[in-house]
């Protein structure tokens, strides 16, 4: 290919703005791609996996097929190992989300984030802490006043023991001296149940699980993990940190990974595929209707935030005994 | 009740435009294509084709796939009374007597006895569903971690009704399966128990494999060992014969009716779920019905009750999901993700926001029933013809079938291993007299219950208080010691004679 033919294609891509036409004269996929979901289908990976594939095939970013695999098991570590075996692969890419690289903490797994090249980060979620609407805590500092008044009296219900939910709530309850109670349930709608039913005094909600709760009035939002203070509905509520509680910050990533020995070419490919489906309308539009914070971090960024994120982990994890 | 009426009756002018109705007789057909293979149920259905409902009016892609659902739940007990192969675990209980059936020669009675009472269950749970939504949710929230705790306990004790004649045998198969779902993670636990440092166990064993071999490969290796040729029953009623006539009908009515009211209840409660609520109607049947000394040996009234506790079951927990936005299962939590694609907000304000869509919902049910009875009743004939199917023939089509259906849980040759191993032992264990049911379902019911008297115990920082601290929890309490007495009454009245044999 001459100078001067490259550079029409150049001109013609950036017309069409079609498929990624080799920018880097690299390395394209020469057969379907394998984007591997390592929970069952229908969970929250699994529906995220899919309209990623869907904002790929759309806005034809790809030029060979995207292909959902779920590989459930050991709490993410079946599919994990399957990706991290298909070494220098770069048609095998997988689903890679925090609570996944909890678990490969807390289990001790054979394939952690070393084992596994971070591809990008598509969206950030956070999480909340929600009371009954006419529950008698005018805010945070007054729920946790009477939760240290009366010790063990104030239950919270998070999903799951040792996972997300319970790092946050073992934030919380480190200034109370350990007042409260963590009850684990299987999953947001049990929880909502319980906490509706009075069954428990609060729970820990991502935003997508209780909105529309929030929005019919019948819960209570006392504070919310994130940053800085989420969009919509979720605007007056104030964060943890304004509340004078700065280690209460928890965002969760969403994004991808590969396995390792990819080479930069391959990397440098799907930087450019998951850059481009950040600005894709199908895109933003399913991270509103989940209401997830809308985040782009390239292939360098997310090893960064992950490994960092990976490192608190481990600090809080060994502070719950579930890393010895 | 009038206002009601009027929003039903607009629902159904939506839910029978031309495209919805075809969109509801696809939807069963799939569904019980899918429902009838096993180790697929109308999880795997309803995920798998959400992404391709998108492009269709939201209305109309929930009232498909409002059919696919139920078409899945009629679909899923063919294998059960044609092969002994549950796909899924409320079918175990249409196995019990189902299969039985087939054996005998009446295997085109059973399944038209199943889809017949199906059909009954699910439009009771629907009719409830239509007049009572909210009501219903509110008494599915009184149910906390204590309440739903002592209900999983009620089930796992009326298990002793299921032991037939050798009570200690039957004892030693319900504490099998107790032993082996404490494997894995635990919801309370977070960590591993007896996983052997093996990822496939982390999670605990698969209930699909597990039936699978338990049932299907079992039941393959006893034909084999049969050495016979001939088919499973001959001879085999036809087609004109097996299908139910006016006084069927009025029999499996009553089974029909009162394990639908059973099974709506049950499927309210959080975490209870389709299989307790077969399992609850199942019991019922056998303490109080006409025919209960017949039960287990192949009575259509066992089959009648099993599937319409399972159908009411599933329609019951779609009530938490439309009235308080609140998955009651897993199929409607993955309905919950679909909806909220289609731009809607699932949750308290639904029916003020959404009135058309959540009566062309609730109406498409309706249809949705009735188009999968309509389509299950065509194509019962066919698959009747696998009763024909002579030994040689039939034994290497279900080992494929058990393997296939292994393999599709995860995708990796673990499952297949494990349901093969599974099916040696449990042959093994068939021949000694063991029986597979209460293994199953102590299985299915024990980590519900170890989370929900832990999460109590969290509740009530370790006191015993909390099991008595509600009236529901008391009448649960109440119930769980009649049917303690109940079992154990006859036990000891019978040790008398034994004793003195003459």
């Amino acid at each position: 290919m001459n100078l001067k033919t490259l550079a029409l294609a150049a001109f013609a891509a950036a017309i069409v703005g079609g498929p990624a036409l080799a920018q880097d004269g690299g390395w394209t996929p020469n057969r379907n791609v394998e984007l591997v979901v390592p929970y069952s289908a229908g969970g929250g990976s699994d529906l995220n996996a899919r309209a990623l594939a869907e904002a790929i095939r759309q806005n034809n970013l790809v030029s060979r097929n995207i292909v959902v695999l779920n590989r459930p098991g050991g709490s993410g570590a079946v599919g994990n190992t399957y990706v991290a075996s298909r070494v220098g692969d770069g048609t095998a890419m997988m689903t890679f989300n925090s609570g996944q690289m909890m678990s490969t903490l807390s289990n001790d797994a054979a394939v952690k984030l070393e084992n596994i090249t971070p591809l990008g980060t598509l969206a950030l979620d956070t999480l909340m802490l929600a009371v009954q609407a006419d529950a008698p805590y005018e805010d945070f500092d007054a729920f946790l006043e009477a939760g240290t008044a009366n010790p063990q009296s104030i239950t919270i219900g998070g999903a799951a023991r040792g996972g997300e939910d319970n790092l946050v709530f073992a934030i919380l309850d480190t200034p109370t001296g350990n007042a409260l109670q963590y009850v684990p349930f299987d999953g947001a709608g049990d929880i909502v149940s319980a906490l509706l039913g009075g069954h428990v005094t609060a729970g820990i909600f991502n935003p997508g699980e209780i909105s529309a709760q929030l929005e019919a009035g019948s819960v209570r939002i006392l504070g919310t993990f994130s940053t800085e203070r989420l969009g919509g509905i979720f605007a007056d509520i104030p964060t943890f940190t304004e509340q004078g509680y700065p280690d209460a910050v928890f965002e969760m990533f969403r994004g991808y990974a590969g396995p390792p020995g990819m080479t930069d070419e391959m990397i440098a490919y799907w930087d450019n595929v998951l850059g481009q489906v950040a600005e894709t309308a199908e895109w933003q539009a399913d991270v509103e209707a989940n209401s997830l914070i809308p985040t782009y971090m390239n292939a360098a960024d997310s090893k960064a935030f992950w490994e960092q994120e990976e490192e608190r982990y481990i600090v809080l994890l060994t502070d719950l005994g579930f890393i010895n | 009740m009038l206002e009601t009426l009027q929003a039903l009756i607009s629902g159904f002018g939506t839910a029978l435009l031309p495209n919805n109705l075809l969109a509801a007789l696809i939807g069963s057909v799939l569904g019980i294509v899918i429902g009838a293979i096993p180790g697929l149920g109308s999880v795997t259905a309803i995920a798998l084709l959400l992404p391709l409902t998108f492009g269709l009016d939201p209305t109309t892609a929930i009232i498909m796939l409002a059919a696919v659902y139920f078409g899945c739940m009629f679909g899923g007990a063919y294998s059960a009374i044609l092969l002994n192969i549950p796909g899924d675990a409320p079918a175990v209980m249409t196995a019990m007597d189902g299969y039985p059936m087939s054996r005998d020669g009446r295997g085109g009675k059973a399944l038209f006895a199943a889809n017949y009472a199906s059909f009954i269950g699910g439009t009771i749970g629907i009719v409830i569903l239509t007049f009572t939504g909210p009501l219903l949710a509110d008494f599915g929230l009184r149910f906390g971690p204590a309440e739903t705790g002592l209900l999983i306990l009620v089930a796992l004790t009326s298990i002793g009704w299921l032991l037939g004649t050798n009570v200690l045998k039957g004892l030693a198969a319900t504490a099998v399966g107790i032993m082996l779902a404490t494997i894995g993670i635990g919801t309370t636990f977070g960590q591993p128990r007896f996983t052997l440092d093996s990822i496939y166990l982390l999670n605990g064993i698969n209930f699909i494999p597990l039936v699978i071999g338990m049932f299907g490969f079992a039941q393959l290796l006893e034909m084999m060992a049969a050495r016979t040729t001939q088919p499973v029953a001959r001879p085999q009623l036809g087609l004109r014969d097996s299908l139910p006539g006016a006084g069927d009908l009025r029999a499996l009515l009553p089974v029909s009716v009162r394990s639908g009211f059973l099974g709506t209840l049950t499927g309210v409660v959080p975490g209870a779920g389709a299989t307790t609520g077969s399992f609850f109607a199942y019991i019922l049947e056998r303490r109080v019905g006409r025919n209960r000394e017949q039960m287990g040996k192949g009575a259509a009234e066992g089959v009648a009750a099993a599937e319409s506790g399972n159908n009411s079951a599933a329609v019951g927990s779609f009530a938490p999901l439309l009235s308080l936005g609140i998955p009651g299962s897993g199929t409607s939590a993955i309905l919950l993700g679909g909806l909220m694609m289609w731009g809607l907000q699932p949750g308290p304000l639904l029916f003020q926001n959404q009135p058309d869509f959540v009566w062309g919902l609730i109406s498409s049910m309706y249809i949705g029933n009735v188009m999968a009875v309509i389509a299950a009743f065509l194509i019962i004939p066919f698959l009747m013809r696998i009763l024909w199917v002579p030994t040689g023939i039939l034994v290497p089509i279900v080992g494929v079938v058990c393997i296939v259906a292994a393999y599709s849980v995860s995708g990796s040759m673990f499952e297949v291993w494990m349901m093969i191993g599974v099916g040696v032992v449990a042959y093994l264990m068939g021949r000694a007299g063991y029986p597979a049911a209460p293994l199953l379902l102590a299985f299915v019911l024990t980590p519900r219950l170890e989370t929900s008297i832990r999460q109590a115990f969290d509740i009530s920082n370790g006191s015993l208080g909390i099991f008595v601290s509600s009236p529901i929890a008391i009448a649960l309490l109440g119930v769980l010691v009649l049917i303690l007495l109940a079992l154990v009454w006859p036990l000891l009245s019978k040790r008398k004679p034994a004793e003195n044999p003459l």
